[in-house]
């Protein structure tokens, strides 16, 4: 059962026929998340303070720091948004990071990673991962607690995040606290069953799916590569306790709900909730879908549990 | 429903089935049969295999895949082969199972009950080599999938320990070809006439009885099968071997999916490379046997070692209540009691 409210909103994107997402060039994709984000966002949010950094003077990133923020260096999560590697910017996530923060009372930074076509696979790892090294070398400064130490992220972010916290593990990366995957893709294949039952006629279509793909990565043989599809790699213990968010009618939902599977019986320890009346990418429509409010809060407070206690 | 399936079935009709209904005898007919090819994914490997003293492969991908099925191939039970039905057993492989193929004997040099002996041996030698029956599963298509539910049988009769799920397609279930549709669609399905199923059974048959059960599981009794799911074209002549399976085991207390298909024609699934309900057909069987293996694991819970005295459960004499709804609560729901004589906590 589609959430009325999920349904309303496709029908209105049908009748006023607007454009699927992989008819257009990366140029009007990129300025139309932009540009229309404000009809399904809700209000953006005051936060305590809110500055924009460069990692060694050339990657963006943006630092949250929450209203009524504790005394002391703030716990962090470091947030990679969504927009398929190849859409999506440290504005299209504002609000939603703003949420996170206040939510959470942890600092948030947001990571402007570079973009496909442009920038291919591993260009976006790449840059995640420097993001996340360079705030854990320069928390202090920043007023960031380098030993509460969280990722997360929606969509191709949460891809990104997942990405990052094996990194971490295996290349002597910092200690992570928590991983926080928002209705992620975690395998470049795209063979799941949801891709058939959800793949046309909610928002995110096999389409749609394919032009994001094909912008990041070239070659098929990437879509092996755990950096990629980290579903496939082949060992998912020892990772930070995580919290893993779906919706029903994505076709990236079984992915995640599989991934969440393996991390759990790797032993990593890993709640996986599904909001089966949901479409991919809801969490950002809170104007429009009410349920979204309640997904940021859980967000929020399973982040804030992991790194406040 | 994707102008593929059609298309693929109209030519199917136009080559496959004219050769076959033409074929004088099994060399013929196995040759047309056996003519698929299929290019491996550059992520999935055949290494041969012995199980049970049956030789085969293994179809495994590069994917981690805790969880094993054992796949049986169909052709009639006198054509085919592992290699033959890589476009199912691969597509598995990728889903995360490691997939055992067993190359089983063939009528008509090893009629009945050849094949379901070799079934047997293979999977009993799956289970004495430490695999977990929880997290193995079978399936098969056409001949196979009657076989796979031979099996079932078989390893219900031993007393050996159930799969956790099994996923048929189109499968054969009636030697005896009593159904309907083996007339109703004579002209409609894609790959056979009605009347080359009777002559593929002889081949396995060897003059034993259609109705014996390990040949024809629709004439078995099919109590404590373990979940099924059965997917059919809607225009085949084996439709009814499957609606009247389904019909049986559910009637047994089976738990059973059920899924017709329009328009694709006879295991499609074997032509996902051209018809995109083969793809969802497979990617929906492995959601059905995923699901079913998920947490079987055997292996250490947080639960203490310390022994959990019988103080700690409530006692049937104990009446347990849900925590109040607050004041001003719409609905005036009934409390949720467990007593004496429910003993949910125990069962």
């Amino acid at each position: 059962m589609l959430h009325p409210q999920a349904r309303a909103l496709l029908d209105l994107i049908e009748q006023r026929a607007v454009p699927p997402t992989h008819s257009l060039t990366v140029d009007d994709a990129r300025r139309f998340y932009r540009e229309r984000r404000f009809f399904t966002q809700p209000d953006t949010p005051e936060v305590g303070h809110v500055e924009d950094l460069r990692v060694d003077g050339t990657l963006p990133l943006r630092l949250y720091k929450p209203l009524h923020a504790a005394a002391g260096l703030l716990p962090v999560l470091v947030y990679f948004h969504g927009g398929g590697w190849t859409i999506g910017d440290l504005d299209t996530h504002d609000t939603l990071c703003r949420q996170l923060a206040n939510g959470s009372g942890c600092a948030v930074v947001s990571v402007d990673y570079r973009l496909g076509p442009e920038h291919r696979f591993p260009a976006a790892v790449d840059d995640s991962r420097s993001a996340l090294h360079w705030v854990h070398a320069n928390a202090a400064s920043l007023g960031l607690d380098a030993a509460r130490l969280a990722v997360g992220g929606d969509s191709a972010g949460g891809n990104l995040a997942a990405v990052v916290a094996i990194d971490a593990r295996d290349n002597g990366g910092p200690q992570l606290a928590f991983q926080l995957l928002i209705y992620p893709a975690t395998d470049m294949r795209a063979i799941a069953a949801s891709h058939f039952t959800n793949g046309q006629g909610y928002l995110l279509t096999s389409n749609t799916v394919r032009y994001f793909h094909d912008h990041y990565i070239d070659d098929p043989k990437h879509d092996l590569d755990w950096r990629a599809s980290p579903l496939l790699h082949p060992d998912l213990s020892r990772l930070p306790p995580a919290f893993i968010l779906t919706a029903g009618f994505d076709p990236l939902r079984d992915e995640g709900l599989m991934y969440a599977q393996r991390l759990s019986e790797a032993g990593t320890r890993t709640t996986s909730i599904c909001f089966d009346r949901q479409i991919h990418g809801f969490i950002t429509m809170g104007r429009v879908i009410d349920e979204a409010n309640a997904a940021v809060d859980i967000c929020a407070s399973q982040l804030r549990t992991a790194l406040l206690g | 429903m994707s102008w593929q399936a059609r298309v693929f079935s109209f030519i199917l009709r136009q080559t496959f089935k004219r050769k076959l209904a033409a074929a004088k005898d099994v060399a013929q007919a196995r040759a047309v049969l056996n003519s698929g090819r299929f290019r491996m994914p550059d992520d999935v490997r055949a290494t041969p295999m012995r199980q049970g003293g049956v030789a085969g492969e293994w179809v495994e991908a590069t994917a981690p895949a805790p969880d094993t099925l054992l796949y049986l191939h169909g052709g009639g039970y006198f054509a085919c082969s592992p290699r033959s039905h890589r476009a199912a057993t691969s597509f598995y492989a990728q889903q995360g199972f490691r997939v055992c193929v067993p190359d089983y004997r063939l009528a008509p040099e090893h009629p009945f009950p050849a094949a379901v002996e070799d079934a047997e041996a293979a999977y009993a030698s799956l289970i004495e080599s430490g695999i977990n029956p929880g997290r193995l599963v079978l399936s098969g298509d056409s001949a196979g999938g009657g076989l796979a539910l031979a099996l079932l049988l078989r390893i219900r009769e031993r007393g050996l320990p159930m799969p956790a799920a099994a996923a048929l397609f189109s499968p054969l279930t009636d030697l005896a070809t009593t159904g309907a549709s083996i007339t109703a669609n004579d002209a409609r399905c894609a790959m056979f006439r009605g009347a080359r199923i009777g002559i593929g059974a002889a081949f396995y048959l060897g003059g034993a009885d259609p109705r014996t059960p390990l040949a024809s599981p629709l004439y078995a009794s099919l109590h404590d099968l373990p979940p099924l799911l059965v997917h059919v074209g809607e225009d085949e002549v084996l439709l009814d071997d499957s609606l009247r399976l389904v019909q049986r085991a559910q009637a047994a207390g089976v738990q059973v999916e059920l899924r017709v298909w329009p328009d694709v024609p006879h295991v499609w699934q074997l032509f996902h490379r051209f018809i995109p309900e083969g793809r969802e057909s497979l990617a929906e069987a492995s959601r059905f046997l995923l699901a079913r293996t998920a947490g079987n694991d055997e292996r250490e819970s947080n639960l203490d070692d310390t022994v959990i005295s019988a103080n700690d459960f409530p006692s049937p004499g104990m009446v347990l209540r849900a925590p109040v709804a607050g004041a001003g609560s719409a609905t005036n729901q009934p409390e949720p009691e467990i007593s004496a004589g429910s003993p949910a906590w125990f069962s």
